[in-house]
């Protein structure tokens, strides 16, 4: 439909060799209007995501700090002893908060400072937590395969005891059983 | 009697239900429930300041990161809803703050506000008068977004206080968050007034 609105427009204003005021219908115009209205909204969607592209330093550095959390959480969850970085963390939480503070304000020169400031901290907190996790998990798993033995080796024992005792009280009434068997009859 | 050891080890090894939750409290000035506006006077003027301990627990069994949001409102805005899919406030806040809270840690901060500048507002001789609060000062700073609140005859202002938590899988803070397979989530909320504003010089 709108194809076709577009070659009636172009058709009636090269077919005639005849220099002529260009005509629109009433489906040209709206068509014509329509397709004007997608270019300027694509235009405004595509300049307002280049703003929204454009991160500050503040936002920067929390998107650092975010990954900076996730390293944390991993570690914590593999048992890692993670206080002294929650404190490096908070830190640094602290100066972006205050950076987002004279952001606010204008002053955009102390705000990069502070943010730059909290992501160097971020970024150290990272491979930090990384490497807190590996150790923990590797702990862990010593300690589970330890764990895992000790409790087979029990089973084991307690087995193996259970077995003899079995054995040893097998016996026990065998003979009783034998003795009753051999015993004379009394007054025989 | 092998079998039997062996299930008893592993029951040993599987941890046991632990009770998720977070908690958040606000005591007055001497760290108490008690005492929330100086001589407990909840009718307050422009000027008197204000102090307040805020209190986040966590007790999800993992480090999270939080954030304190602070609103101001009236009676009419909403403020959150528990029973409605646990949304918070459609109102935005004054004041946030976020904080790294480690498992079982309980994190206090102090806080210290006082309304900076309100007016009286008289719309006509048939209708009521009203109070609009214009800037706050909270913990040292000069707030004026969003805190522009009228209420009539200067009842039934509140500050609301929320906590929010971060969620891993959206990348963003939620309000809401599941603990034990449930959704929950926490507010706190201290009304006050501000009828005397004529009094003022």
């Amino acid at each position: 439909m709108f194809y076709s609105s577009v070659v009636q427009l172009v058709a009636s204003t090269t077919a005639s060799p005849v220099q002529r005021p260009i005509k629109l219908n009433i489906t040209s115009r709206f068509f014509l209007l329509t397709a004007l209205f997608s270019v300027l909204a694509i235009s405004t969607f595509a300049a307002s995501f280049a703003v929204n592209a454009q991160v500050s330093p503040v936002g920067h550095a929390l998107q650092t700090g975010e990954r900076a959390y996730i390293e944390l959480k991993a570690a914590d969850e593999a048992g890692a002893n993670i206080t002294a970085l929650a404190l490096q963390f908070n830190v640094a939480l602290g100066l972006l908060e205050n950076a987002s503070r004279f952001e606010k304000t204008g002053d955009n020169a102390t705000a990069s400072a502070l943010a730059s400031e909290a992501e160097n901290s971020f970024l150290a907190i990272i491979p930090a937590a990384d490497s807190l996790e590996a150790a923990a998990l590797s702990k862990q798993q010593q300690e589970a395969t330890g764990r895992y033995i000790g409790i087979l080796m029990g089973a084991l024992i307690v087995a193996v005891v259970a077995v003899a005792l079995l054995e040893v009280n097998r016996r026990i009434r065998w003979r009783q059983f034998a003795e009753l068997r051999i015993k004379p009859k009394v007054g025989a | 009697m092998f079998s039997v050891v062996v299930y008893l080890g592993y029951l040993a090894e599987v941890p046991s239900a632990y009770d998720q939750y977070f908690a958040l409290y606000t005591l007055g000035s001497a760290g108490l429930a008690e005492h929330y506006f100086p001589g407990d006077v909840v009718d307050i003027l422009p000027g008197v300041r204000i102090s307040w301990y805020i209190g986040v627990y966590n007790h999800m069994g993992t480090v999270q990161l939080v954030k304190v949001v602070f609103k101001l409102l009236n009676l009419t805005v909403f403020g959150p809803d528990q029973m409605n899919n646990n949304t918070a406030s459609p109102r935005e806040s004054f004041y946030e703050t976020t904080r790294l809270l480690l498992s079982n840690e309980t994190w206090i901060f102090p806080i210290n506000w006082s309304v900076l500048n309100a007016t009286e507002i008289h719309f006509s001789s048939s209708l009521p008068n009203a109070t609009e609060i214009h800037s706050l000062t909270f913990n040292g700073q000069v707030l004026t977004d969003n805190v522009d609140v009228e209420a009539l005859y200067g009842y039934n202002y509140r500050i609301v206080i929320e906590l929010w938590v971060y969620d891993d899988s959206s990348g963003n803070f939620s309000f809401a968050w599941t603990a034990n397979g449930e959704e929950r989530s926490v507010y706190n909320q201290i009304w006050f007034n501000m009828t005397r504003i004529s009094l003022l010089p």
